[in-house]
């Protein structure tokens, strides 16, 4: 059984881009960005936030079939790592979700403007309503860039 | 010509593709298992092509030869808009002009952390489009920063440039009307060498050290990759780039694997930069030069300023060739004296070194190499026979300076020397007077030591 250790998850659990991708029954991708994620404390479920209005076609894929596949990038050191899963529930975020989310969208806007980028272009990046995801995982993969790269984790 | 019927037209996101923002592309195995990973740049070919470049053996790559159907999401740095591409992948190429570019810009990046020998584009995945969409929001954009470039000027910008009568015309001239009716803050040109292996800043704009006379050599770095190649390099993000080709050096390091890992080379130009855009300057075939802008501002440079620069590279390398050949041709002068005696005060004691032939003034290096040669030159004769006034022909055709086969750089030289000691002394100048005329000023009593090794 695949278990996130406490290294790992304070990783996951900051600011980097985030991205999730599900897929169609007929094997189409479908991705969107992700704002703000929580690894349970059994360590073998994480929980992340989409963009509602970009969501239609992530819902209907979750619903079909629950393939989830996850990336979290620290933009300023490029360590990144790949989750991949099923997703066993949707639903909508409470008042702790929202400060996850919050403190997410204000740590990656800290990380971006040390790349140069306005703040305000950042910000243009989310909507203010989420879905909450959670999906258990199956693998981990290293994705970092380098002779490495894609290696089981 | 008709456009795919896409939401967005791709070119009318042309920022999308200029690697500020990273990307994320999905794809789905044949057994039915996603993966997303970040993309630093996609790359536009067409309206209905992109390209996806490749330096490692990935899942993504895996899974489009297995199952062609992707979906890539890219961000418009401007606006934060995001729009989302179905993909369907083609074919990979490993050689060819679209390589050429895509790996140019990967080799300038590599060659500056010193991984050019490492970390290498392994190949170009072309895929085609089957549509482009916004991704949906639910609030109002703020507007971009940016401001819109006029088009319109682009026609005084070339009347500037093939207006110049002399080589320093033209560079300053160059430069200026960039930033004039453009209003790019940082600027420098630079030009290649006797040897053809090197390149040298001739003038530069906006920078509080002016840079002029450093060089670099063909081949090293962003900028001597850029030339090496002939191949424009637009980085809308500098630190990130960098960043990126760093981890991989150190993840090579980390894995015992560092045989041909060079040192890293510092980055010249600007402190904090961001967005950095080259492009050669060529003319019949030939390297002339680059011609380079940089930011603090990441994605500073958009497709339009690219138009902008490359009609500016072009006019500069077609006026250059102009004015090497009139200069070929134009008439010797007449020896005038010097109307005046230097003023009286502390005597400057000029050095030259033959062996490399660097100047120095009063302990401090000014200049070295075939400029140094020339002011050493043009100061003995004032020297000793109290002339202020010189024609470019007669410095070319002079015996005792024994020049290279330079006949084609040397008003570019005399331009570089001119800025040196603008920036580096305050009494001697050298100005144009007409067209292949220069005149030494001298502000103070001169006391000229060589030294031979």
């Amino acid at each position: 059984m695949l278990v996130i250790d406490s290294d790992l998850k304070a990783f996951l659990e900051s600011g980097l881009a985030i991205a999730l991708a599900t897929r169609s029954a007929d094997l189409h991708p479908h991705a969107q960005r992700v704002w703000g994620a929580k690894v349970f404390p059994d360590g073998r479920s994480v929980e992340v936030f989409v963009d509602r209005p970009a969501a239609t076609q992530t819902m209907a894929n979750l619903r079909d079939n629950g393939r989830v596949a996850t990336v979290f990038v620290d933009i300023l050191t490029n360590r990144s790592v790949q989750l991949k899963g099923r997703c066993v529930e949707v639903g909508d975020p409470d008042p702790d979700d929202w400060r996850i989310i919050e403190r997410h969208r204000e740590e990656f806007t800290e990380a971006t403007s040390a790349l140069g980028f306005p703040a305000r272009m950042i910000s243009n990046l989310w909507s203010t309503q989420v879905v909450k995801v959670r999906f258990v995982v199956e693998d981990l993969f290293d994705q970092t860039p380098g002779p490495g790269a894609g290696r089981p984790l | 010509m008709t456009l795919p019927h896409f939401s967005v037209p791709l070119r009318e996101i042309e920022d999308c593709f200029q690697g500020v923002v990273p990307s994320m592309i999905a794809s789905v195995s044949a057994e039915g298992v996603p993966n997303v990973t970040e993309l630093s740049i996609v790359h536009r070919i067409d309206d209905e092509h992109i390209a996806l470049s490749r330096q490692f053996f990935n899942k993504t790559i895996a899974n489009l030869q297995a199952n062609p159907q992707g979906q890539v999401v890219v961000i418009d740095p401007q606006t934060g808009r995001q729009y989302r591409l179905d993909i369907e992948f083609l074919r990979t190429e490993t050689e060819g002009p679209l390589f050429d570019r895509m790996s140019a810009r990967l080799e300038a990046v590599a060659s500056q952390v010193g991984m050019s020998k490492v970390f290498r584009l392994t190949a170009a995945d072309v895929c085609r489009v089957t549509e482009c969409q916004q991704v949906p929001l639910d609030k109002d954009l703020a507007r971009p920063d940016r401001p819109q470039l006029d088009l319109t000027k682009a026609d005084e910008l070339s009347r500037c440039i093939t207006s110049a009568a002399t080589v320093d015309e033209l560079v300053t001239n160059s430069l200026d009307s960039l930033a004039e009716l453009f209003g790019y803050e940082h600027l420098f040109m630079m030009l290649v060498d006797e040897t053809g292996e090197r390149l040298y800043t001739v003038a530069s704009l906006g920078y509080p050290e002016s840079g002029v006379g450093s060089e670099v050599r063909i081949g090293d770095g962003i900028l001597g990759v850029a030339a090496e190649r002939r191949q424009t390099i637009s980085l809308g993000n500098v630190q990130s780039d960098l960043g990126y080709s760093r981890t991989v050096r150190s993840r090579y390091e980390g894995a015992g694997t560092a045989e041909g890992i060079e040192r890293e080379i510092d980055l010249p130009g600007l402190a904090g930069v961001f967005s950095q855009h080259v492009v050669p300057i060529e003319a019949r075939d030939e390297l002339l030069g680059l011609l380079c802008a940089e930011s603090e501002t990441a994605g500073r440079f958009g497709y339009v300023d690219n138009f902008v620069f490359h009609l500016a590279a072009r006019e500069i390398g077609l006026q250059l060739v102009l004015l090497r050949a009139n200069a070929a041709r134009l008439p010797q002068l007449t020896a005038q004296l010097s109307p005046e005696v230097p003023a009286a005060s502390a005597v400057a004691t000029i050095r030259h070194y033959t062996a490399d032939d660097s100047v120095f003034i009063d302990n401090e290096y000014l200049i070295k190499g075939v400029a140094g040669r020339v002011l050493w030159r043009l100061l003995q004769t004032y020297q000793e026979e109290r002339r202020v006034d010189f024609t470019n022909k007669e410095i070319r055709l002079d015996p005792a300076l024994e020049l290279p086969d330079i006949k084609d750089n040397l008003e570019a030289r005399l331009a570089l020397l001119r800025r040196r000691l603008e920036d580096r002394c305050d009494f001697l100048r050298i100005s144009n007077t007409g067209r292949g005329r220069i005149r030494l000023d001298v502000g103070r009593e001169l006391s000229l030591r060589e030294v031979r090794e």
